[in-house]
C-alpha cells in the first residue's frame, strides 16, 4: 500500500493537468453531446423508419435514361432512388470505392514514375483538395449537371461534333460532384504510403527482375493497402455526412440532408425522434468501416506515415504503354476533377454563369463581399470563432499529443482514440448531438445555441478540429528524442519547466503547422456551421451569427442579391479567397513536414 | 560521494520480467561498471536508477536513503545518454549551464562553473557553437561536462562510448576514468564492450538476462571468472565440451577427443560433462612447466601481424576451436601442432544452460 501512494506522488501535478484538460474537454464537449443523440431517441418508434420513404426495396425508373429529341442524344444520369438511408449507404459505397480506384491510380503514376508532365499532373491532382464547400458542387452542376440550358461539358461535345447532352442530376449528381472532390484524399493518403516505402525494397524487386504491372501488384500494392483502406474510410465518412452536394442539387432523400432539414424548422418528416434515429445509423455506419481499420487512423501510424522513408526510392522511367494510360486515361479524369476549382475562379470574376458557359469578366464579386453586411459579417464571425478556438486547440491538442506520445500508463490509449476520434463522427451527428445536448441542460442560457449559437459553434470547432493539430505535434515529438526530456529532468528541472525550455522550442514548429491546417478547416466546416450556425438568424440579418460557409450556402440558394450581382458568383469569390488562403496554409504546413517530398496527409 | 545499494530490483515492461531481481552495492566514490550483452538490461537497470522509470518491486538506497520512487529531479543524479541527448536549440554553454540555472545559482557561479566544466573537458572556445557544429567527440565531451557541472551524487553513463571510432572511444574513456576520481564522484557506467569495463572500471557487474551473474575487480573477473558465462564473456577465449576425469583439489583434468586438458575446476564433478574455456591469447606453441596441452589439426590459419590466428580441431574433437599464437610462422593447414596454456588460463565449468550458442549444443 506504501508502495502505491509513494508511486502515486512521483505523477506531478503538470502531467496531471496535461492529461485531464484534454479528456475532460472531449468527454463533456464531443462525446457527451454525440451520446445524447440517444437522448432524442427516447419514445422513438422505429418502425416509422419503416416505410418507402426512408427504405425502398423497389426503386421506379432506371439510373440512366437515354432518350433521343431528333438527332439529339439526351443522357440524363439521376442515380437511383431507395429511400433516405439506402441512397446515402448507396452513393458512399459507390463514391468510395471509385474514389479509390482513381485515386490509387493517380498517385501510383505521380508517384512512383517519371514522365513529362508529371507535375502537371501532380497539381491538376492536389487541386480539389482546396475545399470550397457548396460553390463546388454548384459549378460541378454548371459543367456536368443536367440543365435545360446545357451544361459546359455538352457545349464541348457539341462542338467536337458529338450530338450529344449528358447531364447529372438528383443522387447521380451527388456521387459525381462527391468522387471529383473526394477522391484526392485517396490519391494523397496513397502518395504518403508510397513515401514510407525504402528504395531498397523497390531496388531489390527491380534486381530480381519484377517490373511494370508485376511489380505494382507484388512488391507495391501490399505495402501501400493501408494508405488506400485509410484514404478511403476518410472518404467514405466524408460522403456519408456531407451535406453541401445534396444542398446544391436539392435532393433531399439522404440521411444528411434530412438531419439537416431538422435545423430548418426543427421538425423533420418524423420529427426529433427521427432525427435522432438518422444521426444514430450515420453515425454507425461510419463507425463500423473506422473501427475495422483503426489501426491505419491511429496517430503512430499517421506519424510513421507522414516521417517518410529513411531512403525514398528514385521515380521509374515510364514506358510508351504507360504514358498512352496516363495521357487518354487519367489525364482526363484528373482534369474533370480539377475543372470545378478551376471555375471556381472564372465564376468569382464573372458577371454571370448560368447556363454552359460564363459571361462578362467582373471584379464586382469581390466588391460585394465586403461591401454587404450580412455578407461580410460571416468573415467577421468566422474570425471571430476561430481566434477563440484556436488557442483551445493549441492547448488542448498540445496536450493531448504530449500525453499519448510520452507517458506509458494504462488508460492513455483512450486519449489516443478520443483526440482522433471527432475526424471519424459526421459532422452533422455532432451538430445534433450539441443542439440536443445544450439546449437541454442550458436551456436559456448562453450555451444554449438557440439563445447564442456562438458559444457552442467555438466548442464544437475546438472539438471537431483538434485532431489536425494533435497529429502534427504528436509527429514532432516522436521525431524528439526522449532523452532530450529525461537528460534536462536528471539534472533537476520540473515537468513543468521541461516542457517550456526543452520541449516547446523542440516542437513549436509542428503546434504552428498543426494550428494552421486546423484553422482553415475551422474556416471550411459545414456541418456545425450551417446548422447551429443557422441559428442566428439569416444572412439578410447583418448582425447574424453564421460563418463564412453559412453565408456561402445561403447565397448559393439565393435567387438573386440587391445591386444585381450573381449570389452564386458572390459565394465563389469567397470561396476564392478561402480556398486561396487554404493554399497557402498547407504549402506553409507541408513544406516544413515534407522535408523528403513527402506530403502531409491533411484530411 | 554517495553510496548506491541496490536490493532485490525487480521490472517488467509489457509482459517481459527484464530485471529479475537486482543486488549491488557500489561504493562511495567508486568507478562501477555494468557489462552485458545487448539486451541484458543495462539501459532499464540505470533507468530505474536515474528514476526515470519505477520498479515493480525493490529498493534503491543513496546513502541510507531510499530513492526508489522519487523523481529523477528529486535524485541528485546526472545521466549520459548513449545518444547525449544534447538539446539542439542551446549553444554549448546554455546546455552545459541548464543544470546550474534550474538550480538557481547567481549568474556569476554559473558562469564560473561552466567555464572550469568547459576547461575541464577541453571545450573552450566552443561556447556559442551548436551541437550539430560539432564533432561526435566533441558533442560527447559536452555532454560529460553538462552532466558534471552539476556535481552529482551519482553519474550514470549508458554506452557514452558506443557511437565513436575506436581511437575516439580509447582516449576518452581514459579521460572519464581520470575525470571521475579528481572529481570523486560515485560513477555507473553501462557497457557491452568487455574491454572498456575492464579497462575503466574500480568493480565491475556482468549482466545476464536481468540478473547479476558475477561481480568483482577487473582482476578477479578476468583471472578466475567464477561462471561459465563470465568466462565466455571476458577475453578472447575459446571453449569446448568434454569429460572430466579427474578432480584433484581446485584443479581439473578434463578429456576433450584425444586431449587430456588441465585446469582450473569449478564445481565440477568426475564423469560429467564440462565446457573447458580457454584464454585463447595466453597460449605458447613450447612446452613448459605449468602448461597444458591441446593437439589438433589446423584448418584456417591467418596472419595478423603481432600474432597468429590459428583455427584448429583438437584431434578426436568435432568443433574448432581458435588461438592466438604470439609467432610470425604461419603454421600451413592440415598440419598438426600442439599449443601450451597456462593451466591458469584454462577453467571449467558444469555444463550450463542456455549459456553456450545453441549449433554448439547438439
Ligand atoms: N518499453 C519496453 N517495453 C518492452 N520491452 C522493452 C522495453 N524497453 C526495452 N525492452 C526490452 O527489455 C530488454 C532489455 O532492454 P535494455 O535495458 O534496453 O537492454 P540493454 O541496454 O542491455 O541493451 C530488451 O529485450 C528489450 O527488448
Ligand atoms: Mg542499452
Amino acid at each position: 500500500m506504501a508502495v502505491k501512494v509513494s508511486k502515486l506522488k512521483r505523477v506531478e501535478k503538470v502531467t496531471l493537468i496535461l492529461f485531464l484538460l484534454p479528456t475532460l474537454y472531449l468527454l463533456s464537449f464531443f462525446v457527451a453531446p454525440v451520446a445524447s443523440v440517444l437522448g432524442g431517441l427516447l419514445g422513438f418508434d422505429w418502425h416509422l423508419l419503416n416505410t418507402p420513404f426512408y427504405i425502398n426495396l423497389k426503386p421506379i425508373g432506371s439510373p440512366i435514361e437515354i432518350r433521343s429529341f431528333g438527332p439529339r442524344l439526351f443522357i440524363v444520369i439521376k442515380g437511383v432512388n431507395m429511400g433516405v438511408i439506402l441512397n446515402s449507404l448507396i452513393n458512399s459505397i459507390i463514391v468510395t470505392l471509385v474514389s479509390a480506384v482513381i485515386g490509387t491510380a493517380a498517385a501510383l503514376l505521380i508517384g512512383l514514375y517519371d514522365f513529362p508532365g508529371r507535375r502537371l499532373f501532380a497539381v491538376l491532382a492536389a487541386l480539389p483538395l482546396l475545399v470550397a464547400p457548396f460553390v463546388n458542387t454548384y459549378v460541378v452542376k454548371l459543367l456536368y449537371g443536367f440543365n435545360l440550358q446545357g451544361n459546359t461539358l455538352s457545349y464541348l461535345l457539341q462542338h467536337l461534333g458529338l450530338k450529344v447532352t449528358i447531364g447529372f442530376t438528383q443522387l447521380g449528381g451527388i456521387t459525381l460532384a462527391q468522387i471529383l472532390a473526394f477522391y484526392p484524399i485517396v490519391y494523397i493518403n496513397v502518395l504518403a504510403a508510397l513515401g514510407a516505402i525504402d528504395a531498397s525494397l523497390i531496388e531489390q524487386a527491380l534486381n530480381l527482375g519484377s517490373r511494370g504491372f508485376k511489380l505494382i501488384r507484388t512488391i507495391i500494392l501490399p505495402m501501400i493497402v493501408p494508405g488506400i483502406l485509410a484514404g478511403a474510410t476518410l472518404v467514405y465518412i466524408l460522403s456519408l455526412e456531407d451535406v453541401g452536394a445534396p444542398i446544391v442539387f436539392n435532393y433531399k432523400n439522404v440521411i444528411s440532408y434530412q438531419v439537416y432539414e431538422f435545423f430548418q424548422e426543427f421538425t423533420s418528416i418524423g420529427g426529433v425522434g427521427a432525427s435522432a434515429a438518422l444521426c444514430l445509423i450515420m453515425l454507425l455506419l461510419a463507425l463500423i468501416p473506422m473501427a475495422i481499420i483503426r489501426k491505419y487512423l491511429s496517430l503512430k501510424y499517421y506519424a510513421r506515415l507522414s516521417r517518410g522513408a529513411p531512403r525514398p526510392f528514385k521515380r521509374l522511367k515510364l514506358g510508351k504503354k504507360g504514358l498512352i494510360v496516363a495521357y487518354l486515361l487519367v489525364l482526363p479524369v484528373l482534369i474533370a476533377a480539377a475543372a470545378p476549382q478551376i471555375g471556381i475562379i472564372v465564376l468569382a470574376f464573372s458577371e454571370r454563369w448560368v447556363g454552359a458557359l460564363p459571361q462578362g469578366f467582373t471584379l464586382r464579386n469581390f466588391y460585394f463581399i465586403f461591401s454587404k453586411p450580412g455578407v461580410f459579417r460571416g468573415i467577421v464571425n468566422s474570425v471571430t470563432y476561430l481566434a477563440f478556438a484556436l488557442p483551445m486547440i493549441a492547448i488542448l491538442g498540445f496536450a493531448a499529443a504530449y500525453v499519448v506520445a510520452r507517458i506509458r500508463v494504462k488508460g492513455i490509449g483512450l486519449l489516443d482514440l478520443l483526440s482522433t476520434a471527432p475526424l471519424a463522427v459526421p459532422g452533422l451527428v455532432v451538430a445534433f448531438g450539441y443542439f440536443i445536448f445544450f439546449h437541454a441542460i442550458a436551456q436559456g442560457t448562453p450555451l444554449d445555441p438557440l439563445v447564442s449559437p456562438a458559444v457552442v459553434l467555438v466548442l464544437a470547432y475546438a472539438a471537431r478540429k483538434m485532431p489536425f493539430t494533435v497529429r502534427s505535434v504528436y509527429t514532432g515529438l516522436l521525431q524528439t528524442p526522449r532523452a532530450m526530456e529525461e537528460a534536462a529532468e536528471s539534472l533537476g528541472a520540473t515537468k513543468g519547466k521541461v516542457l517550456r525550455s526543452i520541449v516547446l522550442p523542440l516542437v513549436w514548429r509542428s503546434i504552428i503547422a498543426g494550428l494552421l491546417l486546423s484553422s482553415i478547416y475551422v474556416l471550411s466546416e459545414v456541418s456545425v456551421s450551417v446548422t447551429i450556425g443557422a441559428l442566428g438568424g439569416d444572412i439578410v440579418d447583418p448582425n447574424h451569427a453564421g460563418p463564412i460557409t453559412y453565408v456561402i450556402m445561403r447565397l448559393i440558394q439565393a435567387p438573386s442579391i440587391s445591386g444585381g450581382a450573381q449570389p452564386q458568383a458572390v459565394a465563389a469569390a469567397m470561396a476564392a479567397i478561402l480556398m486561396a488562403l487554404e493554399a497557402l496554409v498547407l504549402f506553409v504546413a507541408t513544406s516544413r513536414l515534407a522535408r523528403r517530398g513527402q506530403m502531409l496527409v491533411s484530411v | 560521494m554517495t553510496q548506491v545499494i541496490i536490493r532485490d530490483l525487480r521490472k517488467k515492461l509489457g509482459k517481459n520480467e527484464i530485471l529479475k531481481g537486482i543486488n549491488l552495492e557500489i561504493r562511495s566514490g567508486e568507478f562501477f561498471a555494468i557489462l552485458g550483452p545487448s539486451g541484458s538490461g543495462k539501459t532499464t537497470l540505470l533507468r530505474l536508477i536515474a528514476g526515470f522509470e519505477v520498479p515493480d518491486s525493490g529498493q534503491i538506497l543513496f546513502d541510507d536513503k531510499d530513492v526508489t520512487y522519487l523523481r529523477p529531479d528529486e535524485r541528485g543524479v546526472a545521466m549520459v545518454f548513449q545518444n547525449w541527448a544534447l538539446w539542439p536549440h542551446m549553444t554549448v554553454y546554455e546546455n552545459v549551464a541548464y543544470g546550474l540555472k534550474i538550480k538557481k545559482l547567481p549568474k556569476e557561479e554559473i558562469d564560473k562553473k561552466v567555464r572550469w566544466a568547459l576547461e575541464l573537458l577541453g571545450l573552450e572556445g566552443m561556447e556559442n557553437r551548436y551541437p550539430h557544429q560539432l564533432s561526435g567527440g566533441q558533442q560527447q565531451r559536452v555532454a560529460l561536462a553538462r552532466a558534471l557541472v552539476v556535481e552529482p551524487k551519482v553519474l550514470l553513463l549508458d554506452e557514452p562510448l558506443s557511437n565513436l571510432d575506436a581511437r575516439l572511444r580509447l582516449k576518452l574513456r581514459g579521460e572519464i576514468r581520470k575525470l571521475q576520481k579528481e572529481l570523486g564522484i560515485t560513477a555507473i557506467y553501462v557497457t557491452h564492450d568487455q574491454e572498456e569495463a575492464l579497462a575503466i572500471a574500480d568493480r565491475l557487474a556482468l549482466l545476464r538476462n536481468g540478473r547479476i551473474e558475477e561481480s568483482g575487480t577487473p582482476e578477479e573477473i578476468y583471472q578466475n571468472p567464477k561462471k561459465l558465462f563470465t568466462a565466455i564473456f571476458i577475453g578472447k577465449t575459446s571453449y569446448a565440451k568434454g569429460v572430466v576425469e579427474e578432480v584433484d583439489g581446485d584443479k581439473a583434468k578434463v578429456r576433450v577427443g584425444e586431449n587430456l586438458v588441465e585446469s582450473v575446476a569449478h564445481g565440477v564433478n568426475k564423469g560429467e560433462e564440462a565446457i573447458v574455456v580457454f584464454k585463447a591469447d595466453m597460449c605458447k606453441l613450447t612446452p613448459k612447466q605449468g602448461r597444458t596441452a591441446i593437439r589438433g589439426r589446423v584448418t584456417v590459419p591467418m596472419y595478423m601481424g603481432a600474432f597468429v590466428e590459428v583455427r584448429m580441431v583438437p584431434l578426436g574433437y568435432k568443433k574448432e576451436l581458435t588461438f592466438y599464437i604470439p609467432e610470425q610462422e604461419v603454421p600451413p593447414p592440415g598440419s598438426e601442432i600442439t599449443v601450451y596454456l597456462p593451466v591458469k588460463a584454462v577453467h571449467s565449468y558444469p555444463v550450463e544452460e542456455g549459456v553456450i550458442e545453441e549449433e554448439e549444443e547438439e
